[in-house]
């Protein structure tokens, strides 16, 4: 079962106003900054849907009008779908849903604890852990396998995913080839092309470079999956201070402008066609230049970034939870719940990096993966807010149990008890002595326990025999792992 | 400094139809369940208030016309003073501040052990707090149990004013002791007169969930609101066992509660400065322990700054303690949770926000550096964003265009040091740098800090003279 799809919206950190204002700079920049895209084909696209576009310099711009006619043509609900329904998505409104981020290179070992590099058998391990962990609600594949020959990596990485999830899942792809590879494997899956675009299985990220600035791959990419109708977004990751402005407002602007060109790109190729705001808006530290994707402005800046994609009525591709603690301490604790929870109660709907980093986003760890998964649940709790009509205000019963009564054995009670509270799986909630007695484990501990018991007991959930012969037969180069 | 000031109301989980249902449906249980109220002179009160008293029920039933009176007369803004104007809090509308809370009966101290807590650990934590900026007020955090009762309520006031000059609230155990640390307040303040015209103290006398007044805490009640110092009277009811299943029965059973204790204050002494106060949370069903952790505790606290706004009653709320017994993974996300729902809500005196690890029973010191840091990001997220033409920045934009970089430009110097929070726990060094200066974790890095600040902070003394006279005035004050 998958806990998600709760409606945010709670939280809103800017006004009306001031959401305009954004608007009208990311329009201003679009339309005299513009952006430098070094790809022929996405500029002859660009110049006969009516943008400005100066071939020497490989830069587009694009006038108000035209923005606003096109971004129009994207589609305000985006299904996202599972090789299980039940673990569907759909991304509309202020629906919020959660999973996990990629793609980084070094993993936590689980038995050792010790960080190494990130193999083939992780990411099928680790689709797995996610399988049986109902807060997280989808699969964007979260490690490079550095086991394998590069040119084997995407079929490979994609189809150990479908093997051992029937989540949604996410990545993105090194090559147009690759891209087609990955898809053949896709249409096996859902039974052909139709099938697949009618519940599309997978869905790509392409990412813009920062500032206002697209690369040849994924302007390919971004280009091919509009072609196919594929789910799409085009994320630009702006670090405030270092490739955008020093303050959040400007950060936003220079996002907004980005995230807005690639939507443009592929409603240009195929109007209607599913694509998410893509938005990866992060501070930076200005000693190490690396992202601080554990600080709170990161959290503010995706809940903006969420409120601005909703002024479009376009599905957000949004960012929390990774945090810059190297183990999973306190901090990794406090800065993950922050950052995770101003997203989602901003309503965001595709909320991903949130389950499993640590390290800035560098790194990932098995136990963590459980322990978000608590850390999500407590969100969409938080997400689904109080509930009040007359059942829930509960006047008759606290009439009957009247001043120093209790409530334990009322029928109300017992009728709420299981729907109303969160219960998570892995935080200590026993008293100080029966927390001795078992062992005064810290929840790092427990929650490592808990990602060896999911492994060691769960088989994944395999595809039908006869497929499998197929996917095996058609696709040779899928590599035999042991994990 | 106190980082302060900073104006909440982004996040709203109530909606207003959801504030008056809240509203109509605590009338009813104030007027028709009533209240039990174990303390004869505070009934006497309540019936030459207005409201209908049975005496032999102990019972109370406050009409809605009476509700009303005394939430008009109590102020909609209470300024909590410190001995510094500095650490002044202006408490009103969606003005965000958060702090400590107790009381806890064991720390976890330096060592990283755990044990009873004592007169030390107050002056001590007084002394971290003082420290740490982003914590805007002391309240009293553990309870000096090598102490007899009866002298515990002046030394723990003293010791902890001793140690900070940001104002200082407690619970209270005696009314002899309530009379006691008036008047050393009054001493240190330089007069009675001087004293009331900044209260560097306040205190916290409770209510019991669901729906009572006890005769104990009824009677301090009454003897704080009679002087007028600035009061709460918090009740904490959870729900599944002393409030309804439902958040929503939760909050309007604790409506209820805080409403009668703004009535009874207001019948005793009009205008007087009492807080909206909630201590709202939830229960483990499985085992019916108490939970503080909670995210619907988070929620509840939330909803409750929403409703104390619909009154014009500044809020006494809570949020920011774990469940867990050690500052692990749990104790941040916990803690964050709630401090930030909370915050984000504009509730106005968080408290219960710094220290407090094992659902409250303990107070860690490095705890207390941690939450400065989780408290700080929240107030920071509290803030929002900047919109103006100058944050917006898009010359520099343009200047910079498609490519380029932001690091050298004029506007980043500008703002660097404004725009973003400066963490101080938080570790953000790459793996490298980070295991080569010892591959610490959070706790381990708060620990040092604290230690730092016991061995080098001074706060602002109390005169020798006053502190001598004090000693003479109150023999039972211990030395620390």
């Amino acid at each position: 079962m998958n806990i998600g799809g709760f409606v945010g919206g709670a939280y809103k950190p800017l006004n009306e106003k001031q959401l305009q204002e954004i608007h009208n700079t990311s329009l201003s920049v679009l339309e005299n900054v513009g952006l430098h895209v070094p790809h022929k084909e996405a500029l002859e696209i660009f110049v006969s849907g009516g943008a400005h576009v100066d071939y020497d310099n490989c830069r587009v711009k694009f006038s108000p009008e035209l923005v606003e006619e096109v971004i129009a043509k994207a589609p305000a609900k985006i299904s996202l779908c599972g090789r299980d329904p039940k673990n569907d998505l759909i991304l509309e409104d202020s629906k919020v849903y959660a999973g996990t981020g990629g793609c980084v290179v070094s993993v936590y070992d689980l038995r050792s604890g010790v960080k190494r590099s990130s193999t083939l058998s992780d990411v099928a391990a680790i689709a797995r852990v996610i399988e049986s962990l109902e807060c997280i609600n989808f699969f964007v594949i979260p490690v490079h396998p550095n086991d394998i020959p590069e040119n084997l990596v995407d079929i490979n990485k994609f189809y150990y995913s479908f093997a051992n999830t029937t989540k949604h899942v996410m990545s993105g792809v090194a090559s147009k080839e690759n891209f087609y590879e990955v898809i053949g494997l896709a249409e096996k899956i859902a039974g052909g092309k139709e099938k697949l675009l009618e519940r599309p299985l997978l869905s790509m990220i392409t990412n813009a470079i920062s500032p206002l600035k697209f690369d040849n791959v994924a302007t390919e990419i971004l280009i091919e999956a509009a072609k196919y109708g594929l789910p799409v977004t085009c994320a630009p990751a702006p670090m405030t201070g270092a490739t955008a402005p020093m303050t959040l407002a400007g950060t936003l602007a220079q996002q907004n402008a980005e995230s807005l060109a690639g939507i443009i790109l592929t409603q240009m190729i195929n109007p209607g066609t599913p694509v998410l705001y893509g938005a990866v808006p992060a501070p930076v530290d200005p000693r190490s230049m690396n992202f601080l994707f554990g600080a709170v402005e990161m959290g503010l800046l995706n809940a903006c970034a969420v409120q601005m994609a909703h002024f479009y009525n376009i599905p957000i591709y949004a960012s929390a939870g990774p945090s810059d603690a190297k183990l999973s301490d306190c901090q990794a604790g406090w800065e993950k719940a922050l950052n995770i929870l101003m997203v989602a109660l901003a309503g965001g709907n595709y909320i991903h990096l949130a389950a499993g980093m640590l390290e800035g986003g560098l790194a990932v760890s098995y136990e963590q993966y459980i322990l978000d998964n608590d850390i999500l649940g407590s969100v969409m709790r938080a997400v689904r807010g109080v509930e009040v009509n007359q059942e829930t205000l509960a006047a008759p019963v606290i009439s009957s149990v009247g001043p120093e009564g209790d409530y334990l054995l009322q029928e109300h009670t017992v009728k709420h008890m299981r729907s109303e509270m969160f219960f998570p799986k892995g935080a200590d909630r026993n008293n100080y002595i029966l927390w001795q007695q078992e062992g005064a484990k810290d929840v790092r501990q427990r929650a490592k326990e808990m990602a060896w018991e999911i492994l060691e007991n769960n088989n994944g959930p395999s595809f039908n025999a006869d497929l499998e012969k197929d996917i095996r037969k058609s696709f040779p180069q899928i590599i035999e792992i042991d994990f | 400094m106190v980082v302060s000031g900073i104006v909440g109301g982004s996040y709203l989980p109530l909606s207003e139809s959801d504030l008056n249902e809240i509203h109509a449906a605590t009338m009813k249980v104030m007027e028709n369940t009533g209240i039990a109220v174990h303390c004869k002179k505070a009934l006497e009160i309540f019936e030459s208030g207005g409201a209908k008293v049975d005496y032999e029920k102990m019972r109370v039933y406050i009409p809605e016309k009476l509700v009303e009176k005394c939430v008009e007369a109590a102020p909609s803004k209470i300024t909590l003073y410190g001995r510094e104007e500095k650490h002044d809090l202006v408490l009103t509308d969606k003005n965000v501040y958060l702090g400590t809370g107790g009381t806890a009966l064991n720390v976890i101290d330096l060592d990283k052990k755990r044990r009873p807590s004592t007169m030390k650990d107050v002056t001590n934590i007084a002394r971290l707090v003082d420290a740490l900026d982003n914590i805007s007020f002391l309240v009293c955090p553990v309870y000096p149990t090598e102490l007899d009762k009866n002298v515990v309520d002046v030394n723990r006031f003293y010791g902890s004013i001793f140690n900070t000059s940001k104002h200082v609230m407690g619970g209270v155990y005696t009314v002899e002791g309530v009379r006691q640390v008036i008047k050393i307040a009054e001493e240190i303040a330089g007069g009675p007169d001087k004293f009331k015209e900044r209260p560097f103290i306040s205190m916290i006398t409770c209510i019991m969930s669901p729906l009572k007044f006890d005769k104990d805490y009824t009677e301090l009640m009454l003897e704080v609101a009679n002087y007028g110092l600035p009061l709460a009277t918090p009740a904490a009811p959870l729900a599944g066992a002393t409030g309804p299943m439902t958040l929503a029965g939760t909050l309007v059973q604790l409506n209820a509660e805080a409403l009668a204790g703004i009535v009874l204050t207001q019948l005793v002494n009009k205008g007087m400065p009492v807080l909206y106060s909630a201590v709202p949370t939830t229960v483990d069903i499985r085992t019916m322990a108490f939970l503080f952790g909670s995210v619907e505790m988070g929620m509840m606290n939330a909803a409750a700054a929403q409703m104390a706004r619909y009154y014009k009653v500044p809020i006494y709320a809570t949020a920011g303690v774990s469940d867990s017994k050690l500052p692990d993974v749990q104790a941040g996300y916990e803690k964050a949770t709630t401090a930030v729902l909370a915050s984000l809500a504009g509730a106005n005196y968080i408290h219960d926000a710094a220290g407090l690890l094992e659902g409250a029973m303990t107070a860690g010191y490095a705890q207390y550096v941690i939450d400065n840091e989780i408290i700080g990001m929240a107030l920071r997220a509290t803030k929002g964003i900047e919109v103006t033409p100058d944050t917006l920045a898009v010359e520099t934009i343009d200047k910079v265009g498609p490519g380029g970089d932001y690091l050298a430009q004029e506007h980043t110097m500008k703002h660097m040091r404004t725009e973003t929070f400066f963490a101080k726990v938080a570790d953000r060094q790459n793996y490298t740098n980070w295991q080569n200066s010892g591959a610490k974790d959070g706790w381990e890095n708060a620990n040092e800090i604290a230690k730092d600040i016991l061995n080098t902070h001074r706060p602002l003394p109390v005169p020798m003279e006053v502190h001598e006279k004090i000693k003479q005035m109150v023999p039972d004050l211990v030395d620390f």
